[in-house]
């Protein structure tokens, strides 16, 4: 056979050489070779060796503990910001949930969606810091799943999380909350929406850091104290009094608020004056409050005061009868307001 | 800022000034403010409750959000449904609903329908838009009062600078003297005092006021937020009752002159000059709005919806995309006097013959989640302020069971 490559003869060149690929594209979302090369490249070794990636479903060892099963899913935006991301959210976010039913978190699953054109490397950085997390709370990922979405359907990443805890005695619960308990606020609110608020609208205010934070310490100390928890509830989207609201409609009591008694940051509450939003709207990622009887106040903030997230936990009023199971503001004044939930997100004012 | 605005929270001056004015009556006196500042922090603050022997609040006009015409509010979602058109807004007008039964009737719910809806804090990020984004029409919603009016008329001469083709403003400024004028011009009002708004004062000074209180022949206190501000005003106010008096105080003189901002005020007269002005709930009020001065008459985002009118007769799509339609039809576009809903009784509430915790769908039918109107919507509306605020009586009247389309409008 005649060759056409002489020594004289130009090399032939690939016109379309193998670059490598440092986006998610969609193919990483199709099932097959790209998205096990995804898998093993990249979300397994992040995420942790109990990862269970070779059968549809993790397969969980018998326990004798009651099991709380919760799920959350994370959009936050902008994704990182003073004090975290989405991806360390997306672990203390869901292990809190658990915490405050009283359940020690064991295991865990990861759901990514993934727009196109999201870097690997940000994507590899934000799965080790959720090992990272996961490992410090003492929690496993066991399963997980991926989707990629078109370039502008996705809003870059969401992670959804769902977690399983275990818990050994009654789980605190708004129906045990009885009248005269103490209200206590495990620290300042606020921090989390405001900063995120101020990083979207490009407001500039010093100090403002998200409070993101795992609870699960405090509370097992407060367990293991074995203090009458009547219920624990953790400040996430719509405040503080969206928490308080719905332990009032479900315990069928009313909460009464000492005025002044609700800490609040100086960024934070320099940031609601400009803008006209309530801090007590405002989202929070590290707060908690709590029910119990007043006999055990006291020994709930010494417990809480050991820790570093807690140092500021006070009490915020009492579980009354009176009113229509309404949260009831003391004011400075000597008068008093119901306080609402928002409707929804809330909206700087006009004027 | 937290530290300049402690004295004027002062617990004990509060109950100092509170104990002053209870002491100070010889009868009940209804006092009126017309800004929707100043009615929150009333309510929050419970200063009603602390004057209760001796003055009755009414709530005036003092909510732009509230009085921005229903009409010019449909035009506002037309505009958000536009095909290549981004509305820019001040973020309480989005949940405002309309009087009218279209399908989308308020900006948020154009906004989960695919409107181009964007919030701003200040107009310059409307002008700001226009720049980044050259093939696109960029309207902004110039709502609010004197507070708010210099800002749009710098957002209009930047954009003058800039020569931009792109920039349009959909007008619904309101000014408070005229509504003030028409208070007082109301039969039967019962209005003994008003608290006038420190911050549009801040702006426009206080001249115009001292003829008001002579034809009114009632004092006006300019007043400020905070609750020793308040009550400051009011205790002026009362001693001017007492003694029989009729004339113009100003209790906010550390932002407040009688000329005012004079800066601004140029600047305002530059951009804009007074027109005729629908009030919802009110109708219209002389002179108690502006217009764009004719040579900046290109801005005016009317002739856009001109051309929404003429498309929807000729049928054809402008940039070739398919606008999201409505059920609107061309009448929507012209100005007519503003309709109430049937049962709002906003119109009594603004012009404060009505509380609102008395009217009868207060807290039943309409609430925040599914308002009859638009001051059960704003922060600053006083309906929506009693009801943040205060607890709703319960009534045999039940809330209507919400359907998908109470969702998108919510």
């Amino acid at each position: 056979m005649t060759s056409y490559l002489t020594e004289t003869a130009p090399a032939l060149h690939c016109p379309t050489p193998h670059r490598s690929n440092n986006i998610i594209t969609l193919a990483h979302g199709g099932g097959g070779q790209l998205s096990q090369q995804l898998l093993a490249g990249i979300i397994k070794p992040q995420l942790g060796g109990a990862l269970q990636n070779d059968s549809d479903s993790a397969c969980l060892p018998a326990t004798n503990a009651q099991l709380a099963f919760t799920t959350d899913s994370y959009v936050v935006n902008p994704q990182f910001f003073p004090g975290g991301h989405i991806g360390e959210l997306a672990v203390i976010g869901t292990a809190n949930d658990l915490a405050v039913v009283g359940a020690e978190i064991k295991y865990l699953s990861c759901s990514l969606i993934i727009e196109e054109g999201y870097e690997v490397e940000q994507l590899a950085h934000i799965l080790a810091d959720m090992r990272k997390t996961a490992d410090t709370i003492g929690a496993h990922f066991v399963t997980g799943d991926t989707k990629v979405v078109e370039k502008g359907k996705g809003d870059g990443l969401f992670i959804n999380t769902a977690g399983i805890g275990y818990y050994y005695d009654d789980a605190p619960n708004p129906k045990k909350i009885a009248q005269g308990d103490a209200i206590i606020l495990s620290g300042d609110i606020g921090r989390h929406g405001a900063c995120i608020m101020a990083l979207r609208d490009n407001i500039q205010i010093d100090g403002l850091i998200s409070d993101m934070a795992w609870l699960g310490q405090q509370i097992k100390a407060l367990l293991e104290a074995k203090i009458p928890l009547h219920c624990l509830r953790d400040l996430t989207r719509g405040g503080l009094i969206s928490a308080l609201s719905e332990c009032a409609q479900s315990a069928a009591l009313s909460f009464l608020l000492h005025a002044d008694a609700i800490p609040v940051s100086d960024a934070v509450q320099s940031l609601c004056e400009l803008t006209g939003i309530d801090p007590l709207h405002l989202a929070n990622e590290g707060r908690f409050v709590l029910f119990c009887p007043q006999a055990d106040k006291d020994q709930v903030l010494s417990l809480l005061h050991d820790f570093e997230d807690s140092r500021s936990a006070c009490v915020i009023g009492e579980v009354t009868a009176r009113g229509s199971h309404n949260v009831i503001q003391q004011t400075a004044y000597g008068t008093s307001r119901i306080l609402t939930p928002p409707l929804g997100d809330q909206f700087p004012r006009i004027c | 800022m937290i530290k300049q605005l402690t004295p004027y929270r002062c617990p004990k001056t509060v109950s100092q000034l509170a104990e002053q004015i209870n002491a100070l009556v010889s009868q009940r006196w209804t006092i009126m403010e017309v800004c929707g500042g100043q009615t929150n922090s009333i309510i929050k603050h419970g200063l009603d409750q602390l004057l209760a022997p001796s003055v009755t609040f009414i709530h005036g006009p003092g909510c732009p959000v509230c009085v921005t015409p229903s009409e010019t509010l449909s035009q506002a979602i037309t505009l958000a449904q536009r095909p290549n058109t981004i509305l820019c807004t001040f973020g309480d007008m989005l949940r405002v609903p309309t009087d009218a039964q279209e399908q989308v009737q308020s900006l948020l719910a154009a906004k989960a329908l695919g409107g181009k809806v964007q919030v701003i804090y200040s107009p310059e990020e409307a002008v700001a838009l226009a720049e980044a984004e050259p093939n696109k029409d960029i309207v902004l919603f110039a709502v609010g009062f004197e507070t708010t009016t210099p800002a749009t008329a710098i957002a209009a001469l930047q954009a003058q600078t800039k020569n931009l083709k792109n920039f349009f403003m959909l007008i619904a400024h309101v000014q408070v003297p005229p509504a003030l004028y028409a208070l007082i011009s109301t039969p039967e009002h019962s209005i003994d005092a008003f608290l006038a708004a420190g911050h549009v004062c801040t702006i426009m000074g206080a001249h115009t006021y001292p003829a008001i209180a002579e034809q009114g022949n009632l004092p006006i206190v300019i007043t400020g937020f905070e609750p020793v501000d308040i009550l400051q005003g009011v205790l002026a106010a009362v001693m001017q009752l007492e003694k029989g008096e009729a004339h113009l105080e100003n209790k906010y003189p550390r932002y407040v002159n009688t000329e005012g901002n004079r800066a601004a005020q140029t600047i305002i007269n530059r951009v804009y000059m007074p027109a005729n002005q629908n009030w919802r709930g009110l109708g219209e009020i002389e002179n108690s709005g502006w217009t764009l001065q004719p040579e900046f008459k290109h801005f005016d985002a009317q002739q856009l919806l001109s051309e929404e009118k003429t498309k929807i007769y000729q049928g054809l799509s402008l940039h070739g995309e398919q606008s999201i339609t409505s059920t609107a039809s061309s009448t929507d576009y012209e100005k007519q006097p503003s309709q109430k809903i049937p049962d709002c009784q906003a119109g009594t509430v603004l012009t404060g013959k009505l509380k609102p915790c008395d009217c009868p769908h207060f807290g039943n039918l309409c609430q925040p989640q599914h308002p009859l109107g638009a001051p059960m919507v704003s922060d600053e509306g006083a309906c929506a302020t009693y009801f943040r605020y205060r607890e709703p009586e319960i009534t045999d009247e039940s809330p209507p069971t919400m359907t998908v389309t109470d969702l998108l409008n919510a």
